[in-house]
């Protein structure tokens, strides 16, 4: 019984060799920026973890919320997809942010300022832990799946302003470098670093994808469990009541109220 | 600080992120196991779920006597 299957290996390697080349590429091959001097390797890790936060993570766990609420699509298997991919976001988002303050510290001198791309940044971070701290909550477990669905959507709201935070205001955060809509194709990036970006983005996604397939799987196993261990004392309580002759009435009433009156 | 200790600085905190979670991820994964195969009361480890099934108890009493959950 566990998470890993062949496929899980092999995507398992995949990512480790491409971190490591990543890794390898931004802090030996490529050069320093003229301005930010090696400061500029910490982007090869901020740059992906917040392209993979945003867009894939929250973007996924938008999209497997809305197939969750939609009658025709609803299946348990989506709610467990945006839960777990929220939770890889949140993890990825911490890293942009706790990359992006190191950063900072260096290039801007501050660890932290109140900048638009920034606070929107950390609200976004703020709403999918309350997402996870609401799929928490004991309810029922449909009407706790269409709860959290329906904050996942609200909170993905956040990522748009995000995006666009550089362009509606004067921020201290330089606006994209790859996904500038008006320099698609000719990025402000070029050569080795701009290949290095690039790879550590195919790293992080590889990374991505083997966590969630694990987180999903887990997932999957401890409700299993749970539904197994339930139908087992249900089962126990009723043999035990018919072996004693009295009526089972009360206690299933009580399994079934989980003991709550 | 120079800009190699904040680099090196940013690269750790990194791995140790992503290393902490795998390794949540992976004691969760150890629960479920050690939930879904429980060990039965007469110590013995179960293949399935829940205890043994066996012809008699250790005392030599029928299967189920004494095995109430109280």
């Amino acid at each position: 019984m566990t998470t890993g299957s062949r496929g899980t290996r092999i995507l398992g390697v995949a990512t480790l060799a491409s971190l490591a080349l990543t890794a390898w590429l931004a802090l030996v091959v490529s050069p320093a920026d003229v301005n930010q001097k090696d400061a500029v390797r910490l982007l090869y890790i901020h740059a992906p973890t917040a392209w993979l936060a945003m867009y894939v993570s929250f973007g996924v766990t938008t999209l497997a919320s809305v197939l969750y609420l939609w009658p025709r699509t609803r299946s348990r298997l989506w709610d467990l997809v945006a839960g777990a991919s929220a939770e890889v976001g949140v993890l990825f988002i911490g890293l942009t942010l706790a990359v992006g303050s190191i950063w900072g510290r260096t290039t801007w001198g501050v660890w932290w300022t109140w900048d638009a791309r920034l606070t929107s940044t950390a609200v976004l971070f703020v709403l999918y832990l309350g997402y996870l701290a609401v799929r928490r909550i004991p309810a029922d477990p449909l009407v706790r799946s269409r709860r959290a669905a329906i904050v996942a959507i609200a909170a993905f709201i956040d990522v748009p302003i995000v995006h666009l935070a550089v362009d509606w205001w004067r921020t201290l955060h330089q606006p994209a470098t790859i996904f500038d809509e008006r320099r698609l194709l000719d990025p402000k990036i070029e050569g080795t670093m701009l290949w290095t970006l690039l790879l550590s983005v195919v790293a992080f996604t590889l990374l991505y994808a083997w966590l969630l397939i694990h987180r999903v799987r887990l997932a999957r196993l401890e409700e299993l469990v749970e539904d197994r261990a339930l139908e087992d004392a249900l089962a126990e309580r009723r043999a035990e009541g018919a072996a004693a002759g009295a009526p089972s009435v009360e206690t299933d009433e009580h399994l079934a109220t989980g003991g709550v009156r | 600080m120079t800009d190699a200790g904040y680099v090196a600085g940013g690269y750790g905190v990194t791995i140790v992120a992503i290393g902490v979670y795998v390794g949540y991820m992976w004691a969760r994964n150890r629960t479920v196991v050690r939930l879904a195969h429980p060990p039965s009361r007469s110590g013995h480890t179960s293949a399935g779920y829940g205890p043994q099934k066996r012809d008699q108890n250790d005392d030599g009493s029928p299967p189920g006597a004494g095995d109430r959950i109280p």
